[in-house]
Order: C-alpha cells, then structure tokens, then sequence
C-alpha cells in the first residue's frame, strides 16, 4: 500500500487535470472553434510575458550584483523585503497599483494603470525581486577561492564579471527568465483586473468565453493552445523549482570582492535603487492607506473564516499529494507535481465548471472543486518544499535498508521527525497561496461564497476604496505572518 | 564461511568477478585503483547491488537474493552512518529494534556495547555534537548489536587524523577476533592495514582476485599491483619516444 502512494497521487493529480480537459472536448462536441482573434490573444499573451520577463530578468541580475557589492545597513533587511511580494496576493498587488499609479493615486501622470503599462509593473513587482533574490543566490555561491584567486590576479571590474559573476548567473537565468514567463503567461487576476477590451491573454479569454459567451469550442481551442505554451515553458521553468530555495533566508556575508571605483558604485545604487521603487511604495501604499481602515465587520469575520476553511482544506490536500510525488524521485511524479503549471487553472476550472453544469451546481460541489484546484495550484510548490528535505533523506537510505526500516515504523521515526519542518512549510505555503486565490473563486465561485480576495474585488469594484483598503492590509498581514513563519521553518531546517 | 561462487555483476560496460572463500575470525583488506568495484564489492555482500550470475553464501546458507536487513552482515558506511535527529544511544539501539521499544535486558545490551565502544559518557548527545571517529565508533557499537557475522568497512576512517585511525583500526581488529567475524576493509592506504590485516583482496580489471596473505601481496611482481603501490615494474626505462 505504501509504494503504491506515489501511484496513487499521480492518478489523482491526473484525474484533477484530464478529467475537466475531457469535459471541455465533450461538451464542444470536439469542434474548435479558431478564429482571427485568437492569433491577437496569443500574442498579445506571449508579448507581455516576454516584457515582463526582460524587465524583470534583466535589472535582478543588475541588482543581484550591485547587492554583492553594495555594504550598506538596511541589505539584509531589503532582501528579506524582496520576499514579501511572494506573499502577496495578486489582486492586493492591483489595488496598490492602484492606489499608486490610478487616476486618484499618489503618482497619477507616471504611466496609465489599466492596459499593457499596468500590467507590466505589477508583473514586475512580482518577479523583479523573486529574479534579484535567485541571482544573489546563485552569486552567494561563488567559491571564495574564486574571489580570491580574481583579488591575487588583479582582475578589474570587468574580469570579475566575465569570469566569475557571469558564470555564476548564467546557469540560472534561463530557470528564471521560464519561471517567469510562465507565471506571467498564465496570470489571470492582473490581467483580468487591470487589462482592457484589447489587453486580453489566452487565460482570461478561457474565462470570458466560457463565463460571458458561452463558447466552449473557442474555449477548447484557447485551452489547447495554452497548454502547449506551458508545458513547453514549464519544461525551462522546473530546473528552477530544483534550485529555488522558496523562502530561505539568504547569507548576506560577502567575500572579500575587488574594490570598484566611484563611477561602478554610483551605478550599483542606482541599481538597487531601481529595484527598490519597483517593490516598496507598492507595499508601503497598502500598509499605509489601510492601517486607518483595518476593520472587523461581520462580513470581513465571515469572509475571514471562508478563506481560512478553503485554505486549510487545500493545503492539507496539497501536502497529502506532495508527499508521496516528493519521495517518488522519478521523473512522472516530478512532471505532475507541475501539474498546476502545466494546465492552467482556467483550463481546469472551466472544464469543471462545465461539470459543475452537468453535476447540478451545488455548493458543497462549488467548494469542493475551488479547494481541488487550490490545492493544485500550490502543489509545484509544496512538492519542491518537500523534495528538498527528502534530498537530506536520500543519504541515510541504505542505512535504513541495511537496519530494515519499513512501513509505519520508517514514516513514524525516521521520515517524520526529519521532515516535519519541510512539511510546515510547505504546508503553509499552500495554505498562503489559497488564502490570496481569487484565481479559482473567480472562475468556479457563486457569489455564495465570500473571501477575503473576493470581498476586496467586490469593496474595488464598488469604489469602496476605504473598506477595500482595510481589507487589503489585513490579507497583507495574514499572508506576510505566514510567510515569515514558513521562512522561520525552512532557517531552522537548513541547521543539522 | 564467505563463499562468492562464480559471481558476476554487471552495471553498463562495468563488469566485476568474483570467485573466493572468507574464513571466520579474518581481516582482509580490499586495495586497487579508484573506481576499479571495491566498493561495489561490498555493496554485492550486503545486498544492495543485485549479482548478475552465481551465488553468494554467508555460513552455508545461500543469501544471493535476499535483502540487507536479513542478512547477517553489517556495513559501516564512510559517512551517514547515524540519524541526525536521534541520540547515540537511540542511534546504536536502532541494531536491536528499529522501532526503539527495548525490554530491560536489551537496554543492558545497548549500554554494554555503546561502553565497548568508549561512547558512554556521550551516549545522550546528538551526532552533530560529536566527532567524526565518535559517530563511526557508533555505527560499531550497532555491528555488536545486530546479529553479524560479517562486517563490511567501506573507507570509514578516511576523515580522521592518523592516531584515531590507528586505535579505531585496532578496535576492529579485536572485534574480529572477539565475534569470530569476517571482516572486509576498504582502504586506500595499503601500509596502514600491513601490521592488522592478514589477507588482501586485489580489485583490478573487473576481477576480484582471491585473498592472498599480505605479506604475499607487497612482494608481488604483478604489474598492476606494482603500478597501484606506485613501484616502477623494473628499473629500465619504459619511454618510446622523443
């Protein structure tokens, strides 16, 4: 029974993607429905995820290095802070654009908010720092001897570059740069809030032709098409996933480096700077507009309460599936441990919607579908988060053979008390990542069930900007607490 | 008392043969080049590495197919010999019941052997509170523990300086002698094992060759037994070209 658990997941995780996938082929009758307007999509899809990849790729490897460089007080802090955005929920990232940059915001001139612009800085302000903090990584681990060697050969400025920094983040930079188009390519709630009539990707095209026009053949084909797009992305992107240490904290130690002289330093804050004003007014805006508006109506408790159920619920079966897929080190369980990634979540949820239809909509089905979808979602995550504590695992495994450990007896004394902070934190990742979902509440949900992100789009889109500004911080809060717990976790769990 | 009958395994174009009879109460040292199968000598004998052909004997009884935890042999590993996460003596314990529930007379045993391997004044630390040699003499403490008849020692004492090679070379020497067991050290420093070990088991070429005394074994005029003791075969010179 045991062994058979990493089959079991696969089946699961398989029966969650293909069977809404089938549902969509069924319900258009297997016709698809191309027209003209989908090449404009797909372009238009691809375009931004490239621009948001370029503009974020290449400042983080600007501001990587400028950060090695750099001493100053407030590094490590700011580099803590280059976590945050991972923290925050998509739809508080647009109602701080949107307090920011809007037509009544702090910088109304700067560059329109709704379009390509807007959707570009808040992509941006999600993978600039996510870029800069695996660059900085990658630098941190530079031999020392390397350094040294540069210092003993004079090598200028240049030289340490090209033949150490550059070598160094070179490995990483296709990860990256997939990650992120990847992300970006499949990003809905951005998109669907920010972009207009002509701003439109292939994910939140799923969504209207489904949802507004009831067109399951246009949706068929826009879901085919975006499938290929992510598997072929997802192919560069997981190399990242072995490498990304999510949330663990970074050394901010540096190695004796070659001085630079004044005009290389100039730079080198402008850099960080750059990349300082991409991420902290949007934070500091959704902080301070809100901490005069933090408030405890009953619908702010009850969508509290519904969020927390949908996000336990989904972070439990997460875990559940990334278990048995972390310890399984072949390479299915790895592909479908991607599966959230692979197949978009508006392809999932408008196939099950279509079920949905057909299984007579209640709202115990609704719910059980957003949190399959949640749990999803977070699975790439919550596998990699187990995955690196099964590596500390794998040395000891003849040893465990040799002793004879099997079974409950293994799980209970050897897998458990070794992975159990893994599995904290991948478990409240999971559960991070749901409580900010308006992804799959958008695209399943009745208006019966209320969140915190669903309550915020509702309080936006009434100009309620006071309430929503309140409820935005306090998402901010939940999720930046968790957060930091799991970052907590993962500190402890990097020490013997 | 270890007998390999015509036993052959073989990994992509890896090969290694081994055909050859360990007597009880023996300290043979497997020496050859890097990457020649020493350690996959012993992985063979402690069934984590499956044999392709022939058969493996421990005591008569024919072990070719069974898996490690039933076979009487105990390996030291040259690193994660321990737990990170449980003391020494649950660590050592581990020998007696993998899942630590132990009656009064195995507790006594477990005291007994962390004592014979000097560990009981540290028996309540965590391996990352020790030494290198301390956490080694643990995985020995867990060989007195386990029913063993043979043990199989792969580089566990590379890591420490020489002194401490020296006295943990000695401890198990006198465990040999002591449990009557069949010992197999790989090492790569030959003159160390010369006083300890009585036979050497040469691995070169794909073949494990039969044990032959160690005396017999640093007089050897063989080729590739001088050329791995780093001894030029004759003084002539051997260059060809200019």
């Amino acid at each position: 029974m045991a062994k058979r658990l990493p089959q079991l997941a696969i089946l699961a995780a398989l029966a969650a993607g293909l069977v809404p996938l089938l549902a969509l082929v069924l319900t258009s009758g297997g016709a698809l429905g191309f027209d003209s307007s989908i090449i404009a999509i797909v372009l238009f899809t691809l375009k931004q995820a490239a621009l948001s990849t370029l503009l974020s790729v290449i400042p983080g490897l600007a501001a990587a290095r400028a950060l090695m460089h750099l001493r100053f007080s407030g590094r490590s802090l700011l580099l803590t802070l280059f976590a945050l955005p991972m923290a925050v929920p998509a739809i508080v990232a647009v109602l701080g654009a949107t307090a920011l940059i809007g037509n009544s915001g702090l910088l109304p001139e700067l560059f329109p908010l709704y379009g390509l612009p807007g959707i570009l800085f808040v992509h941006v302000f999600f993978n600039l720092p996510m870029a800069t903090r695996l660059f900085y990584q990658a630098l941190t681990e530079v031999r020392p001897e390397s350094h040294k060697l540069a210092a003993q050969l004079g090598f200028g400025p240049v030289q340490v570059f090209a033949h150490v920094e550059w070598p160094a983040m070179k490995v990483v930079v296709p990860q990256v740069a997939g990650l992120i188009f990847l992300l970006c390519a499949a990003s809905f709630v951005v998109v669907l809030t920010l972009g207009g009539a002509s701003s439109t990707t292939l994910e939140v095209a799923i969504y209207q032709s489904l949802r507004m026009d009831f067109d399951p053949a246009r949706a068929l084909a826009l879901s085919l098409i975006q499938i290929g797009v992510s598997a072929v992305l997802t192919g560069f992107a997981q190399a990242s996933f072995r490498q990304d240490k999510g949330f663990a904290p970074l050394r901010t130690v540096t190695p004796q480096l070659t001085p630079e002289a004044l005009g290389a330093r100039a730079m080198n804050v402008c850099f960080v700077a750059l990349a300082a004003f991409v991420v902290l007014p949007l934070l500091a805006v959704i902080v301070l507009a809100g901490v005069n508006h933090l408030h405890f109506t009953s619908a702010t408790l009850g969508a509290l309460f519904t969020s927390l159920g949908l996000g336990l619920a989904s972070a439990v079966i997460a875990l559940a599936l990334a278990w048995p897929l972390s310890k399984a080190q072949d390479a299915t369980s790895h592909v479908i441990s991607l599966a959230g990634l692979i197949f978009p979540p508006a392809v999932l949820a408008t196939g099950w919607f279509l079920l949905l239809h057909k299984l007579g909509d209640s709202l115990a089905l609704t719910l059980a579908f957003i949190i399959a979808l949640n749990s999803l979602m977070a699975l790439p995550y919550a596998a990699a988060s187990l995955r690196a504590g099964q590596m500390r695992l794998a040395p000891l495994a003849r040893l465990q053979e040799q002793l004879g450990f099997a079974g409950l007896t293994r799980f209970s004394m050897i897998e458990l008390p070794l992975l159990r902070r893994a599995a904290a934190q991948a478990f409240l990742m999971a559960l991070v990542m749901s409580l900010g979902d308006l992804t799959a509440i958008t695209l399943l949900g009745s208006s019966n069930i209320v969140t915190l992100p669903t309550l915020l789009h509702a309080e936006m889109g009434h100009y309620r900007s006071a309430d929503a500004s309140g409820t935005a911080l306090l998402l901010l809060i939940l999720c930046g607490l968790l957060t930091f717990a799991a970052q907590k976790l993962g500190e402890r769990d990097a020490q013997p | 008392m270890l007998n390999l009958e015509q036993a052959s395994y073989r990994f992509g174009s890896f090969s290694l043969h081994a055909d050859f009879e360990l007597t009880a109460s023996s300290l043979t040292a497997v020496l050859g080049p890097s990457g020649a199968g020493k350690s996959t000598l012993l992985n063979i004998i402690a069934g984590f590495e499956p044999l392709a052909e022939g058969r493996l004997l421990i005591d008569g009884a024919d072990v070719t197919t069974s898996p490690p935890a039933t076979r009487p042999v105990s390996m030291v590993f040259q690193d994660n010999n321990v737990f990170p996460h449980l003391t020494l003596w649950q660590n050592a314990a581990l020998g007696v019941a993998t899942n630590l529930k132990l009656d009064a007379a195995q507790h006594a045993a477990v005291d007994e052997a962390l004592s014979q391997v000097g560990l009981s004044s540290l028996a309540q630390r965590k391996p990352s509170d020790v030494s290198g040699g301390e956490r080694q003499r643990v995985a020995l403490a867990r060989v007195l523990l386990r029913p063993t008849k043979v043990l199989l020692l792969d580089e566990p004492f590379a890591a420490l300086d020489p002194g401490l090679r020296a006295a943990m070379l000695q401890l198990v020497a006198d465990l040999t002698r002591e449990r009557k067991l069949v010992t197999l050290l790989v090492t790569h420093q030959p003159e160390e094992i010369r006083a300890s070990a009585g036979h050497v088991v040469f691995v070169d070429g794909g073949i494990a060759t039969a044990p032959q005394t160690t005396a017999h074994f640093f007089a050897s005029k063989d080729a590739a037994v001088l050329s791995y003791l780093g001894r030029p075969p004759s003084s002539r010179a051997t260059s060809t070209s200019a």
